[in-house]
């Protein structure tokens, strides 16, 4: 004979006998999953980097590398010229790009009345005095320049480069950009000519 | 009265361990394997390989010939969990529990110990195969090591594996370096694969031990263009950062199968254009004190990306993983061994040495015979002639393939064998899998052929 609960339960669920754990199991089931599904994606998790490399490497490209950085100065790639033709790039403040760039040829002169041509000035027919600076160790002058960029760039309007002439030929760090933040950056340039080092590879 | 009711940890083994959920991941299993194979040949084995069988994929709708099927698929690694569930608790768990309760019985023991043994260590095996998949998975590391002639090398980079590392900058040295690993990304990425339902987080920030920023990220691309600003844009571009934007590409993926490349070797041209994806991404600087900075990341970029963040300086760059190896290989002597009459190359054997613990050992590395050692295995993948050592340029060996003249190099030609290093913790385990299942087998067929001999044999003594 059957017992007052079983029978209870089978007429409360219209005849059929459910098992109550599946029931349970599946509530279960479904919290977990929600759980698992909501803890994995999501808009924004935070994780800690745990990884790391105890190996040193060196920071240069071609050997040439900055000793010190100063505060608005950063190395970027580039797209053209850069990190592809020049040597290193800088972003520089909030609008202005430094490229370094070794090896290039003709004179001082030369490469200088190509800058004023750039800025809509006229070519100078000889060097003005102007102040030293020091660049791997080599002298050379502080060349600032304003006028109108004559490129992508409409709001450049200054151009402030270091150059000198060394052994591998002319070694410029050009920075150009807004006339304001160019004439803001003339001590960093310098400084940043000054903390340029060259490593001198030996074959073994 | 009624049957004993099953509570609910007996139904939870129950349906676990039941044939229903074998027959059902087996079928989708097959369903998974078959739909991502035809895959594979449109968009390569690494997309497919984050599509359907990546552990962070629940679901995934299939796709042939640029169409998504109207078919809804789970995640291959999550059917194989079930998979091995079932097997343990079925085929391995509640066979014993079965088979124990039974060898109790007063029936003779020997008999019915016998009808299981066989099936159980093959089941044994096959739950151990599966457990040697997620080891393989989680703790292998696979990486390309590039060796010249005349030269050892120590430290291989992986194709496929792209991370991010943050390090300091001292006096023109980087240190302290911090990795990003591509488990902690790969599910951020922004190009590549379609219509899975991965468990995809749009954002996520890092934190680094002892250094004074977090960064925040919001996905990678896995091939990418990095353009001036000056370049008109276009829907879908990134934000121009340092007055440069990134440009999602197309995955670099096979268009064909195995084929002769320029050299005449066999290549696996999925891997081979694979390693083209040139990978990029923003990353933002958040100092403790001060403002944040946005860089980009491109891995065709020949220094990192620096930021100041105080008196320091740090480097950022997107790369791919860089292991570095037990011991140093060094290749004395390249050969290459052509079919006769033919340019298919029939074998290219690296002639090395490496050194442990002060002793140098000799050794070939060949196509079909991959050094072992430490538990890396060396697999030579392909070789490349160092033309800046020789008069020969790309435009002489283009002209010869064409004239179908067997490629030349001067004597003064040094080579460049690249390996392919795989370190699988289970990397015999499969192996071993296979054997134990075979023992498994041949003896639950010996012992049903001998039973039904001795079966046999009594009935014809009865019935005499």
């Amino acid at each position: 004979m059957m017992d007052f609960h079983t029978a209870n339960s089978l007429a409360r669920t219209g005849g059929r006998a459910y098992p109550v754990g599946v029931k349970r199991l599946c509530i279960i089931a479904c919290a977990a999953l929600s759980w698992v599904l909501s803890s994995c994606g999501g808009d924004n998790k935070t994780e800690e980097v745990t990884e790391t490399r105890s190996e040193v490497e060196r920071f240069d490209r071609l050997g040439v590398y900055p000793t010190k950085f100063e505060k608005d100065w950063r190395i970027i790639g580039s797209t053209s010229g850069g990190n592809f033709g020049g040597v290193l790039t800088f972003a520089v403040g909030q609008h202005s790009k430094a490229v370094l760039s070794i090896g290039l040829r003709d004179t001082y002169l030369a490469n200088i009345n190509r800058w004023m041509v750039q800025f809509g000035n006229p070519e100078l027919e000889q060097l003005p005095d102007y102040e030293k600076i020091t660049m791997f160790g080599e002298s050379g002058f502080l060349v600032p320049i304003t006028g109108t960029f004559r490129g992508s760039q409409e709001n450049w309007g200054m151009l402030a480069a270091t150059i000198i002439h060394s052994e591998y030929g002319f070694c410029v760090l050009k920075l150009t950009g807004p006339e304001q933040e160019v004439e803001q950056q003339m001590e960093a340039i310098k400084k940043m000519s000054a903390t340029l080092k060259q490593r001198i590879y030996k074959e073994d | 009265m009624g049957k004993k009711k099953r509570t609910a940890w007996q139904w939870f083994v129950r349906i676990i361990a039941g044939y229903e959920i074998t027959i059902i991941s087996l079928l989708l299993l097959l369903l998974i394997v078959f739909f991502s194979t035809l895959e594979q040949a449109e968009t390569g084995l690494y997309v497919v390989k984050q599509r359907y069988y990546a552990v962070d994929v629940w679901f995934v709708q299939p796709e042939l010939r640029g169409r998504l099927l109207p078919l809804i698929l789970p995640g291959a690694y999550w059917v194989c969990v079930l998979f091995t569930m079932n097997l343990i608790a079925g085929g391995i768990v509640r066979m014993a529990a079965l088979h124990i309760k039974r060898f109790n019985s007063p029936t003779p023991k020997l008999a019915k110990f016998s009808k299981f043994i066989g099936i159980f260590i093959a089941h044994m095996s096959m739950a151990f195969l599966m457990i040697a998949g997620a080891v393989d998975y989680h703790l292998s590391s696979l990486t390309m090591l590039g060796v010249e002639e005349g030269t050892g090398n120590i430290v291989g980079e992986s194709d496929e594996d792209v991370v991010i590392e943050v390090s300091e900058i001292v006096d023109g040295v980087t240190t302290n370096v911090h990795v990003i690993g591509n488990d902690q990304i790969s599910s951020m990425i922004l190009n590549g694969e379609a219509s899975s339902f991965t468990s995809k987080t749009k954002k996520k920030t890092f934190t680094l031990k002892d250094f004074p920023f977090k960064l925040e990220f919001e996905g990678w691309y896995r091939n990418a263009r990095v353009l001036p600003s000056s370049e008109p844009t276009m829907e879908g571009d990134g934000p121009v950062v340092d007055g440069m934007f990134i440009r999602a590409a197309d995955l670099l993926t096979i268009d064909e199968g195995v084929r002769i490349n320029q050299y005449n070797q066999s290549v696996e041209q999925s891997q081979r254009k694979f390693s083209s994806n040139i990978a990029a991404s923003y990353l933002k600087v958040v100092p403790d004190e001060g403002e944040a900075q946005s860089v980009v990341l491109y891995d065709n970029f020949r220094v990192p990306s620096t930021v100041n963040v105080g008196e320091k300086t740090y480097a950022f760059r997107i790369s791919h993983r860089r292991t570095i190896l037990p011991f140093e290989i060094h290749l004395r002597h390249l050969e290459v061994k052509k079919y006769q009459g033919s340019l298919m190359a029939r074998d290219y054997v690296s002639n090395i040495t490496y050194e442990i613990d002060g002793v140098k050992t000799k050794a070939k590395i060949s196509m079909n015979e991959p050094l072992r050692h430490s538990g890396y295995t060396f697999y030579q993948a392909r070789w490349d002639p160092l033309l800046a050592d020789t008069d020969i340029r790309e435009k002489d060996i283009e002209r010869q393939q064409k004239a179908g003249e067997e490629l030349q190099f001067s004597e003064q030609t040094r080579f460049q064998s690249v390996y392919q290093v795989v370190h699988n913790p289970a990397d015999k385990w499969p192996e071993y899998c296979v054997y134990v299942c075979g023992i498994g087998l041949a003896l639950h067929f010996v012992i049903k052929l001998v039973m039904f001999v001795l079966t046999s044999f009594k009935r014809k003594e009865i019935s005499e």
